[in-house]
């Protein structure tokens, strides 16, 4: 006890010291996430398994979970007060496979696959006795048919999605197979339901907020990015599948396939064959709000969630109701995201009638994927994971969690907000006005995804935006950037402030990025500032190509005298570049053929190969997997070191490859899409030792990895 | 092109159900009269028919003619029986039926018994009980030591007394060298009782308890022996296949390699080969690769006797079979299998496989079998490994009862095409009996007993949804219940929306379900539970409301049905329905035949499932 109390304050002691002595605009150590926000992993039975499907809090503070193989339990005491263990009880069990968790009136109501379940204790002994079928959801058998729920409208009416089916020829085509698949669903308590919308292909990301309900999309055919959706009844959101239904009895919704497919191709494989449709590179993108001029009845997200930046796979949102409890964001949306295991924070506002908004990273780094969020009764948040059989990059396959604010205010941008020539950024903390004025410490870039029937979609039409000027508020806490072009509708912006430090103790902002859709541009007085020069050389458009330069004839350099292999005795040409896709042209054979492919969960199918120091290696990289990977060979011990660099590329990062321009790259391959394959040829490295590869796809690379050793 | 995770769950399935039929024909044994036996007492008969009432112990009634072996032993006659013919490796099906209360047993080389028993219902079966491998027996050691070894059944597969129960088993007869010693014990390759595999690859170090063969020595053959003097017995059906003939070998085995556009090659005579060798055995590891080339094998089959022989390809890619210059087979990533007709001798074969698409994994794999040798592998066996299995989820049931939902798959031999019940429920039982309830119709789709739920088809991974019961399952008529009958006259299953609503269900102290739902104007409780003996299914449906027209509940239909006594019903020989209600016995629409209690006076129905 005695040697605790001193170390502490030994400590103490130093801290203060530190903190002193340091020159007030000169941090010693930047603030993390976890300066702010403390993650709590909650204790469970080691014979219980939380993938959770929904987790909702009951009026007294208890935590209900619902899993995905059936069970509901009640957790008492989830705050770990008396210093004790939360207390599980088994409430409900055998149900299939449940995604979503309500409660309403003393009972849970919960989302199985085929069914709209109401759960009752009607004797008081804790455990469910009587399951209701409040609706029996339509359902025809094929795996990827979840079902997403239950939400509740201002009128008490539950709201459940259902996710879309796979073709059998088409595998990779979402298909609606019996009515109301690919829809959002209204049902009344005594068990009517009322089509509400379709266009959802896998909305397992639903909320209320502002009493109207959100859903957010995952990435895929015809979905080029995640976003959140305001969805109002008769809407279509962009995935085509059910509108297989729109002409029955009880649809709001009009527009056919037919008037869809007639201006957006789907790319139908022809009879007989099955031909995947893949990114056409140099076709006129046609963004899904161009089709919306063309077609009447499809709704844009309200906010677009760059894939692979801002999650790849999104989850529940909810709003910040806890008054301050949860810290400065009170009245913002937190969304989860499976993949990335992370949190984002959204502001929104409506402009001429319609909801958009900015989009910021919040937390990452919970244990698996985060898939339901809720408030405890204190404030935090209860995080209810799972990543089975998709992976995440939190690389357990469940967990629960819970998230607490600190006390502390953490520099952020607190909102973005729109403004006729450009943005308004909000900081939680005054900023430093020299950094804060200076244009220099911004970076806006505007850009869009396609609307195709291709999987996911590359970031289209983006331009740099030239910034005219900024203007800082006289409190500090405001910063007006005014752009130079004509802003885009329709349109996401990429604004990020990486330059700007704090005021009090200068330090940049904890995350300095965020995405603003900009559906419309607000009224309002523009800011009249005078334009500013740009330098001689542009950096606008010096995006394309830069980086994921594909050598496909094999280019070879005049032999380097010190590249000679110390074991394969012969003078070696060097490689130009790190991505060679044929076979060079002064190879007469090649020594190794790798092929190496993936697994379910996030890894490679070999995670521990040997090759000589210097041989040729043909490496096929074969993605399996129906997410995207790549392959980046690294110097030993830099995988993390990479992958970390990925993660940072941003915008960037798609049209890299996500392979960031780095001395530790040896060599890579392109982003390899589901169902594909990439070959690189290469030399093995001279040096002897374990080297490293890694998919730094965002969010794999902790896990998806595996060592090349080389040896004479 | 895209190799899904669940591909692999569904063969994990399909290993759960009965193993494939043999594609050469077996050998029939002539039940017109005994000859296919030696001499042997009175007690073993040739009969048309027997019926083993169901509650009376060991009794068999028989009526006259011919196709079903019996045994009634009496004080003075009660001998064993043997076959004439003698076997060494033998495949045996049969169908057997004991009578309640019997016993009786299958020797195999007249040494090894397989038991039978009328073990319905126990819940941990012995070396002693139905489809057991009897125990050996030690007169040297003390008492209560003599008997050692046996193995019990996996699971109880048995059935009900009075049903014909199916057994097959796959027998492997010990191995001699040339002065007469053993050099490898006989070994049971496996038995399945009633579709469960119930004994997998058992090696048996000698004779069982009381051979009635060699008096305790093993040798290479011997006769089929059935025990007749512990009680009525009676079998039909019964097929053998021997396994006495000499294997097909490969000879001269030479491989070529290329790697040059291996797709493209049109003429193989010419084309030329990066590579070439010599093996033993097929194997693609001899490309040296496992992607991007061709490789073709040319050896010669050494034919012992003219005869068709059943060749099985398979692999990971594109596989031609050529015997003597004929194209025998030609696959594209899929196990096939085609019987040709060879001559005794050299028969040059030729095998071409090419393997162009990186996602797949390199597999190759051929083998023969003939009318008179089991399949003989012509690869090295890392050659044709699929996959690594993964390990199961098995869902079991505790002292309360385990109600699990899942996706069910039904299929019958009348059925196209299966059925997938979405919206079904696995209630598994603390006594061992578990059924599935289909919601979307209110019916027992299954019952079985033994093992409640392998879950890993829908757990593992992503999973699609689907559970497969484990232990002994009866497909029960999953897809009538409550019937009406139309203006035709006839009876019709269908039902539209208004007709059928199901509401919920609520558990008892136990966790057993009551399943409530509306059919045809009647408010309807479903009340399911194993009886208090632990042996058979009860329902009861209680009633309330008005029968909207006039409706029936079916108990059951099928291509037979059969009253075998007051109370029980036999459906199609393959379960047994007991009720004490006024049922009628009716011809549906599609030809089967209904057991239907009419809906009078809302009296409860009440019937027990049995099998």
């Amino acid at each position: 006890m005695k040697i605790f109390y001193t170390l502490s304050f030994c400590c103490f002691v130093f801290c203060w010291i530190n903190a002193t002595r340091l020159p007030a605009q000169e941090a010693a150590v930047s603030p993390v996430e976890d300066d702010y926000y403390k993650i709590i992993t909650l204790p469970v039975p080691e014979d219980i398994l939380i993938e959770a499907g929904g987790v909702c809090t009951l009026p007294n503070g208890s935590l209900a979970v619902s899993t995905r193989r059936g069970d509901v339990y009640i957790i008492d005491n989830p705050y770990m007060e008396n210093g004790s263990n939360p207390r599980y009880r088994l409430f409900a069990s055998g149900l299939h496979e449940i995604l979503g968790l309500a409660y309403v009136d003393g009972d849970l109501v919960c989302a199985q696959r085929g069914e709209l379940t109401r759960l009752k204790d009607t004797n008081g002994d804790g455990y469910a006795d009587e399951y209701q079928a409040v609706y029996v959801l339509p359902i025809s058998g094929h795996y990827h048919e979840y079902s997403y729920g239950p939400k509740l409208d201002a009128d008490g009416n539950f709201i459940v999605t259902t996710n879309v089916a796979f073709g059998d020829q088409e595998w990779w085509r979402g298909e609606s197979r019996v009515p109301w698949r690919g829809w959002t669903l209204k049902i009344t308590p005594d068990g009517k339901m009322e089509p509400w919308a379709t266009g959802m292909r896998s909305p397992a990301g639903m909320g209320i907020i502002d009493g109207e309900f959100f859903y957010a999309d995952n990435q895929g055919d015809w979905i080029g990015s995640g976003g959140i959706v305001h969805v109002e009844q008769g809407d279509f959101t962009g995935h085509p599948a059910g509108l297989r239904w729109s002409d029955l009895p009880g649809s709001p919704v009009e527009l056919t396939d037919e008037e869809l497919y007639a201006v957006a191709d789907p790319r139908f494989s022809p009879p007989g064959q099955a031909i995947k449709p893949e990114n056409i590179e140099d076709e006129v993108p046609q963004p899904l709000y161009e089709v919306a001029e063309e077609v009447p009845g499809i709704k844009l997200p309200a906010v677009w969630l760059p894939h692979g930046i801002l999650g790849i796979s999104l989850s529940e949102m909810i709003v910040d109701e806890t008054s301050g409890a949860f810290g400065p964001f009170a009245g913002q949306v937190f969304i989860g995201d499976q993949g990335q295991s992370k949190l984002m924070r959204v502001d929104m506002e409506k402009v001429k009638g319609e909801y958009q908004g900015v989009v910021f990273p919040f937390r990452e780094n919970f244990q698996s994927g985060v898939l339901r969020i809720c408030w405890g009764k204190d404030g935090s948040m209860f995080l209810g994971q799972t990543n089975r059989g998709w992976g995440s990059l939190g690389n357990k396959n469940q967990g629960l969690q819970r998230l607490v604010w600190t006390g502390k205010v953490p520099f952020e941008m607190k909102t973005i907000k729109a403004k006729p020539d450009g943005f308004e950024i909000e900081f939680t903390q005054p900023v430093d006005k020299a950094t804060a004025s200076n244009p220099d410490n911004y970076e806006v870039t505007s850009f869009i995804y396609k609307y195709h029937p291709v999987y996911g979609s590359p970031i289209v039409n983006d331009r740099s935006e030239w910034i005219r000027g900024v203007q800082v508020s006289r409190d500090g806490k405001k910063a007006r950037i005014v752009l130079d072009e004509k802003m885009r509708e329709k349109y996401i912006y990429e604004i990020k402030a990486a330059g700007v430090r704090s005021y009090t103790d200068g330090h940049p902002l904890l995350h300095d990025f965020g995405y603003y859709t900009l559906n419309h541009t607000p009224e309002g007085t523009a800011l009249d500032l005078p334009a500013r020069p740009k330098p001689a050389t542009s950096s606008m458009h010096e995006h394309h190509g830069a980086m994921q330069e594909q050598h496909s004839a094999a280019e070879l350099e005049t032999p380097d005298a010190n590249a000679v292999g110390a074991s394969v005795n012969r003078p070696r040409p060097a490689l130009r570049g790190k991505r060679i896709n044929t076979r060079p042209a002064g190879w007469d054979k090649v020594d190794v053929s790798i092929t190496l492919g993936t697994k379910p969960g996030l890894q490679y199918d070999r995670t521990d190969m040997m090759v000589k120091a210097g041989s040729r290696i043909k490496w096929t990289f074969v993605n399996r997997d129906d997410m995207l990977h790549n392959l980046v060979v690294v110097k030993p011990g830099k995988a993390t070191e990479v992958g970390n660099a990925a993660l940072e590329l941003g915008l960037k990062g798609e049209r890299m490859g996500y392979v960031p321009e780095s001395d530790q790259v040896l060599y890579h391959t392109g982003l390899v899409q589901p169902g594909t394959s990439e070959t690189i040829y290469l030399y093995a490295p001279e040096e002897p030792g374990t080297y490293e590869y890694v998919c730094t796809f965002p969010g794999h690379h902790l896990v998806m990895r595996g060592v090349l050793r080389v040896v004479r | 092109m895209k190799i899904f995770p669940t591909l692999g769950l569904l063969l994990l399935c399909l290993l759960g159900t009965a193993r494939l039929f043999a594609q050469f024909p077996m050998t029939e044994l002539p039940l017109q009269d005994l000859s296919a036996f030696q001499s042997t007492a009175a007690n073993w008969q040739i009969v048309g028919q027997v019926q083993a009432p169901f509650d009376k112990e060991k009794s068999l009634d028989t009526q006259k003619g011919t196709g079903v072996l019996v045994n009634l032993p009496d004080a003075k006659n009660k001998a064993q029986l043997f076959t004439q013919f003698e076997h060494g490796d033998i495949d045996l099906e049969l169908e057997v039926m004991m009578p309640r209360g019997s016993n009786s047993g299958i020797y195999l080389q007249g040494r090894y018994e397989i038991q039978l028993l009328d073990s319905w219902g126990k819940e941990r079966p012995t070396f002693g009980d139905m489809g057991g491998i009897y125990q050996r027996w030690d007169d040297a050691q003390p008492a209560g030591q003599k008997g050692y070894e046996g193995t019990a059944p996996l699971v109880n597969a048995a059935q009900a007394p009075g049903l014909w129960q199916q057994l097959r088993i796959s027998f492997q007869a010990p191995r001699f060298d040339a002065a007469g010693d053993k050099i490898q014990n006989a070994r049971i390759l496996f038995v399945e009782l009633n579709g469960v595999t119930i004994h997998e690859n058992v090696e048996l170090t000698g004779p069982t308890r009381g051979p009635y063969v060699g008096g305790g020595d093993e040798a290479p053959m011997g006769p089929i022996v059935i025990q007749g003097d512990h009680g009525p017995v009676a079998f039909r059906n019964i097929k053998y296949r021997s396994f006495d003939g000499q294997p097909i070998t490969l000879q001269d085995l030479q491989y070529q390699v290329y790697r040059q556009n291996p797709g493209e090659i049109e003429n193989w005579e010419t084309a030329q080969a990066d590579a070439t060798g010599t093996e033993r055995l097929i194997s693609w590891n001899a490309a040296q690769a496992d992607n991007d080339f061709a490789l073709l094998f040319e050896g010669d089959l050494d034919v012992p006797a003219a005869g068709d022989y059943l060749f099985s390809l398979t692999c990971q890619g594109n596989a031609r079979l050529w015997i003597d210059g004929e194209e025998v087979l030609s696959i594209y990533s899929r196990t096939s299998s085609a019987l040709h007709s060879l001559p005794q001798g050299q028969v040059p074969i030729r095998l071409l496989y090419l393997k162009t698409e990186v996602w797949r994994q390199a597999q190759l794999g051929l083998s023969v079998e003939g009318a008179n040798f089991r399949p003989v592998d012509l690869h090295y066996k890392s050659s044709a490994l699929a996959a690594n299995p993964t390990d199961p989820i098995f869902e079991r049931v505790g002292r309360r009862a385990r109600l699990l939902r899942s996706f069910v798959d039904f299929q019958m031999p009348y059925m196209e095409q299966g059925l997938r019940f979405t919206n079904t429920i696995n209630v598994g039982d603390p006594t061992g009996l578990h059924y599935t309830f289909d919601l979307n119709q209110g019916a027992l789709v299954q019952v079985w007993r033994g093992d409640f739920l392998d879950m890993t088809p829908m757990w593992y991974n992503r999973g699609n949804g689907v559970s497969w019961p484990l232990g002994v399952r009866e497909p029960l008529t999953a897809d009538i219940q409550f019937m009406k009958r139309t203006d035709n006259g006839q009876w019709t299953a269908a039902h539209e929306a208004e007709d059928y609503h199901y509401q919920a269900y609520r558990v008892d102290a136990d966790n057993r379900p009551d399943f409530h739902y509306q059919a045809h104007g009647l408010s309807v409780t479903d009340h399911i539970r194993p009886a208090a003996d632990g042996k058979t299914l009860e329902r009861q449906l209680s009633l309330e409301g008005t029968p909207r027209g006039e409706v029936a509940f079916c108990l059951a239909a099928g291509s037979s049905l059969t009253k075998v006594d007051k109370a029980h019903y036999l459906v199609e020989d393959r379960y047994l329905v007991r009720t004490s209600a006024s049922a009628k016995i009716e011809e549906l629409a599609d030809g089967r035949q209904a057991l239907l209690v009419p809906v009078k006076g809302l009296e409860p129905i009440r019937y027990a499932v049995i099998w």
